[in-house]
């Protein structure tokens, strides 16, 4: 199947509005013209999702409260303590699409949980936690910033020499790169959607065209393979039946029984289970 | 004409001089270049430009344009101020008037106009290159300083047993009191005089400007007025007088002393060339008053020179008046042709070529660096990391050690838990476990008000010297007495940061303080520098990157500096005082009244006109002479107790400022009595702001300036002046002066005037006359003669009488 992409995005956007508003108008799955060349299964499910009208009412809601965030402000007064050099970036060059809107820094409400998710950002991708598999058999490796496969040799995949910091062998940190994530990876395809890709440009387009109705329903087709509550802490950092082949991503011994043995995921574990707040000299037990 | 000039000087003693001081009695500053006087240790410093120049200027603006008026009254009349007005020169010189001429050193042989301006071009360019200003010899501090000694004022006594006063009275005595006619200090060493002088020989070819001119035509090379001149700027150039205009000043003696009316202060003459008459003959000898400066006429043109006088050896040949005088004619002649070498050109000397090429010695040299560097290397990189510090017994690190715990709270802030380990065990507070401040906090997830830091409590740190547990509560209670006290010292959480912010315009601790490593980073690598062994000589054993930090930074603290230096002090005041929409907000209370009003314009310029000043310069240029805020407004204690100026106890109040200036060694007798006007400059100028012209000025502005009196007083004077000088050029005409001939009145005329005479005329008729009757009326001749001798009696008598004694030695 031969797509001219490069001649008339026009005429691919015309015929996805098209669609969208028969959308809009009647919940029957339409036919998409955009054929999904690299086999992306979020791709895929995208254009497969059918939208459901009660939803369609809460979408419309959100698009319509929508709180901007960010800039960050930076307040006259410096914190006490020093944290790093620069403040980190709201808006990453050449990121994934859902940095767009939900930034990088895009846990918020749970105060026990957002800090240590919101940290995990640096090296794990939105979609490794919180992608609707649906039973397909996802497997997770490290990609750069630009998404491209970062190899390792153990498992077929090669991990480069380069380590970020000047840290003993002991505490070597797994990162390969300095800006490198673990994204999820289907049949040798990312799942993750990049800026660069022709579908995130497609859908920039079409979101800048469309109105508040359009634009809930694109929401609501864009979430409909993400799932709102991600991974649990102990779904990857437990030495059983862990989410991570942390072999394949490159561990050796003993960073693999750090994770897998991870304190603090385990203590938080205990502080989501129970009401009462945990003291802090529980945190070892 | 000179008792009028003497009045003039002793009244412009009184005008600007103590005890009475008239003009600067008008305002307070008897420095005649205002501001700027008091400054004239440090006219020119680091980091100048030409914006400070013009900054200058225009805080002596007054005085600009005092000395733009003198310069304009100069080009259109003469050097009047230097010789009618000026009490710097002309009270030296009448009091060197007092003298008798034998106690006086001469200075006219030298070449003042050389000396003048080589030292002018050293005043005004190569030490302010350095950086020096010359001030300090200016007679303008002098004078002044003398009168005040005389009058009571410490000032002046202070100055003159100063070394710098006891050279400039030195000079006075040297160039004033004891100097030929008193105007040596004149010469020499006035800048004023030395523009003054410029702008004089530049308008005297200008045909409307008056100047001391002399009449060539009528100059007999008597050189009285050479000797009368009281600047020596009279010099005889081939028997004719020449007045130099760099230095003349229309004092009017030398016309007062001319016997010929040659010379006159006047516009231009019409008949510039000279037409001199003159027979080849010498009537006395050259004058042994040479001029002053090398005449470049005989250098430069022997021929010329040499035909003028072969010329007139030629005339006095053919006249042949007086043989006697051939000979000394012939002499004349040859001394005129001395031989004269042109200067000789230097010498250049042709340049050494460097040797191109490698030399051993260089070989050498790089060796040695090489092993210099390599060894330094070698020691610097073998190093092992030791285990850094640990003193986290709660274990608050295991989980805030991690970096990127951030979120973005529900107000757009961004917040982060991450704490850098080691930073923070490098940091000043690296020995303070974490509960010691964060007091209450003991379960997760952290209630908010757990987690508060009070400033003022004791930690369990023991400070080593005396065992005690170590606390802020001083600095807190000093802080809370000051004009900043309602800013927290406790309640700070990582949240409260922006409520903060909104809700409280005075600073808090941490606005200015925060958990930073002894030594900031930005000065590690001077620091490093300076104890530049810390990483090779420590480091060998203590390898650990995060003990370097802290003991390292802990000791190098001490030895090499503060950790806050001044300019990171005033850095950090003006980012809140130089913010104008943070200080909208601050209301001030009225020291009375107790009501509160925002605050005024000074309040507002404050860091502006701070930065204008030479404090805050000095800083900016990285010198450490300058002063930081801290330095006057809080300058003892603990640093925190900033006061306004109202408060008896501020150590800007008014009667603490001597002592504040004279702190820390800065301006020692500042405190001292008779420092009263030194400890008041106004720091904060808002002068120097150069508010709008039309908006802001005030009257006081008018008023502050000694030079705008001077003016109000000087310029209808001027104005007078000069409608009065053109009133008398256009309308009243000089008589000519009668001319006294010592030679025989018309004999003298005709021959060296070139005047054509009646009796020339008269006189072939009266010759025959004179032949005819010789012989038979001989009584007839007598009563002529006697006529004759009677008519020529009455003028002064010499050659002519020479003449008609021959006619009349035959009669009987």
């Amino acid at each position: 199947m031969n797509m001219m992409f490069s001649s008339s995005y026009r005429c691919i956007f015309a015929l996805l509005t098209l669609a969208l508003c028969s959308i809009c108008i009647s919940p029957a799955q339409a036919e998409s013209p955009f054929k999904n060349p690299l086999g992306n299964p979020y791709i895929q499910d995208v254009i497969e999702a059918s939208v459901e009208s009660e939803k369609l009412e809460d979408a419309l809601k959100q698009i319509r409260d929508i709180k901007e965030i960010g800039p960050n402000k930076k307040l006259s007064i410096s914190p006490f303590h020093f944290r790093k050099q620069e403040d980190s970036d709201q808006k990453q060059e050449g990121g994934v699409l859902c940095m767009q809107c939900h930034l990088n820094l895009p846990h918020q409400e749970n105060e026990n949980l957002r800090t240590f998710l919101n940290m995990h950002t640096q090296f794990v991708d939105c979609l490794s936690c919180h992608y609707k598999d649906n039973d397909k058999s996802i497997h997770y490796a490290w990609f750069d910033e630009k998404l491209h496969l970062i190899s390792s040799k153990k498992g077929g995949l090669e991990i480069s020499s380069d380590k970020v910091g000047d840290e003993t062998e002991e505490n070597q940190s797994l990162i390969p790169e300095s800006k490198a994530k673990i994204h999820p990876v289907y049949r040798e395809n990312i799942v993750t959607l990049s800026l660069d890709d022709e579908f995130s440009k497609l859908l920039e387009q079409l979101w800048k065209s469309s109105n508040e109705e359009q634009k809930a329903g694109l929401k609501l087709r864009l979430h409909t393979p993400i799932k709102e509550k991600g991974l649990k802490c102990t779904d990857c950092h437990q030495d059983k039946q862990s989410q991570l082949d942390l072999e394949a991503l490159g561990a050796n011994s003993k960073q693999a029984f750090g994770i897998e043995n991870n304190v603090i995921a385990k203590f938080l574990e205990k502080a989501n289970k129970d009401d009462k707040r945990i003291r802090l000299q529980g945190l070892l037990e | 004409m000179q008792k009028f000039r003497y009045a003039l000087i002793i009244l412009s003693c009184f005008m600007f001089l103590s005890p009475f001081l008239i003009i600067p009695t008008m305002l307070d500053s008897p420095d005649m270049c205002g501001k700027l006087c008091m400054r004239r240790f440090y006219l020119y410093f680091a980091s100048m430009t030409w914006d400070d120049v013009l900054q200058q200027m225009s805080v002596a603006s007054t005085g600009v344009m005092f000395m733009g008026l003198i310069l304009i009254t100069t080009l259109f009349f003469g050097r009047l101020w230097c010789g009618y007005l000026c009490p710097m020169g002309g009270l030296p010189e009448l009091v060197s008037r007092l003298f008798n001429d034998r106690m006086k050193i001469d200075y006219r042989p030298l070449p003042q106009t050389q000396i003048r301006y080589g030292y002018f071009a050293v005043y005004v360019i190569l030490m302010p290159s350095m950086g020096i200003s010359a001030c300090t010899l200016c007679n303008f501090i002098t004078i002044p300083r003398i009168f005040e000694a005389f009058s009571g004022g410490y000032r002046g006594f202070a100055f003159l047993v100063s070394s710098v006063g006891l050279v400039n009275l030195c000079l006075l005595f040297l160039l004033g009191f004891f100097a030929n006619k008193g105007r040596a200090y004149c010469q020499f060493m006035c800048p004023i005089g030395a523009i003054d002088g410029l702008v004089n020989r530049a308008g005297a070819h200008l045909p409307f400007s008056r100047r001391i001119r002399v009449q060539q035509e009528r100059c007999t090379g008597c050189k009285k007025c050479a000797q009368v001149c009281m600047t020596g700027s009279i010099e005889m150039k081939d028997g004719i007088a020449i007045v130099d205009q760099f230095s003349c000043m229309s004092c009017y003696d030398c016309v007062e002393s001319c016997e010929w009316g040659a010379i006159d202060w006047i516009t231009k003459p019409v008949n510039y060339d000279p037409v001199r008459k003159k027979k080849g003959v010498e009537f006395f000898p050259t004058p042994e008053w040479t001029a002053v400066h090398p005449d470049h006429a005989l250098l430069e043109k022997p021929v010329k020179l040499l035909g003028s006088m072969a010329r007139s050896a030629s005339f006095s040949k053919a006249t042949n008046v007086e043989g006697s005088n051939s000979q000394e004619s012939e002499k004349i002649e040859k001394s005129a042709v001395v031989e004269i070498e042109p200067p000789k050109k230097a010498v250049r000397k042709q340049s050494v070529e460097a040797e191109k090429g490698i030399s051993g010695r260089s070989i050498a040299q790089f060796i040695f660096i090489f092993l210099l560097t390599g060894s330094a290397l070698f020691f610097g990189v073998t190093q092992a990391n030791a285990a850094a510090r640990n003193i986290d017994p709660d274990g608050c690190l295991t989980c805030h050690a991690l970096t990127g715990l951030d979120y973005i709270d529900a107000d757009n802030v961004l917040r982060s838990a991450s704490i850098n380990e080691k930073h923070y065990y490098s940091s000043l507070h690296g020995s303070v476990p974490c509960l010691d401040c964060h007091r209450e906090t003991r379960s997760y997830p952290h209630k908010v008000e757990n987690t508060e830091v009070d400033c003022a409590a004791s930690c369990h740190v023991e400070e080593p010297s005396e065992g005690k547990a170590y606390d802020h509560q001083f600095v807190v209670d000093e802080f809370s007495d000051s004009i900043h006290g309602a800013g927290w010292s406790k309640g700070f959480t990582g949240g409260n940061r922006l409520e903060e912010i909104e809700t409280e315009a005075n600073p808090s601790c941490r606005w200015c303080h925060s958990n930073t490593l002894y030594i900031e980073e930005h000065k590690m690598a001077l620091f490093k520098t300076e104890m530049n062994h810390t990483d090779e000589a420590c480091g060998n054993c203590h390898q650990g990157e995060v003990w370097r930090g802290q003991f390292g930074g802990h000791i190098l603290r001490r030895l090499v500096g503060a950790r806050w230096d001044k300019q990171d002090t005033v850095d950090m005041c003006v980012e809140c005082h130089d913010n104008d929409e943070h200080l909208a907000d601050v209301k001030q209370k009225d020291a009375l009244s107790g009501e509160e009003h925002p605050v005024g314009k000074r309040y507002l310029g404050a860091a502006q006109s701070y930065a204008m000043t030479l404090h805050a310069r000095l800083l900016e240029a990285n010198v450490e002479e300058g002063a930081s805020c801290n330095d006057c407004h809080a300058p003892t204690g603990y640093h925190h107790g900033i006061h306004e100026d109202e408060k008896p106890e501020s150590p800007t109040h008014i009667d603490q400022l001597g002592k504040t200036c004279g702190a820390a060694g800065c301006h020692a007798y500042a405190g001292a009595k008779g420092g009263v006007r030194f400890s008041q400059t106004d720091m904060h100028d808002m002068s120097w702001l150069m508010p709008n012209p039309l908006e802001d000025w005030e009257i006081e502005d008018f008023r502050s300036s000694a030079w705008n009196w001077a003016a109000l007083v000087l310029i209808p004077l001027s104005v007078f002046f000069l409608i009065a000088s053109f009133y008398w050029s256009l309308f009243i005409k000089k008589k000519p002066k009668t001319i006294y001939s010592r030679w025989g009145g018309e004999k003298f005329k005709t021959m060296m005037l070139g005047m054509k005479n009646k009796a020339k005329k008269q006189a072939p008729k009266s010759a025959p006359k004179k032949s005819k009757p010789k012989p038979p009326p001989k009584a007839k001749p007598e009563p002529e003669s006697a006529e004759k001798k009677a008519d020529e009696n009455k003028e002064t008598p010499d050659m002519d009488k020479q003449k008609d004694n021959k006619p009349s030695g035959e009669q009987p």
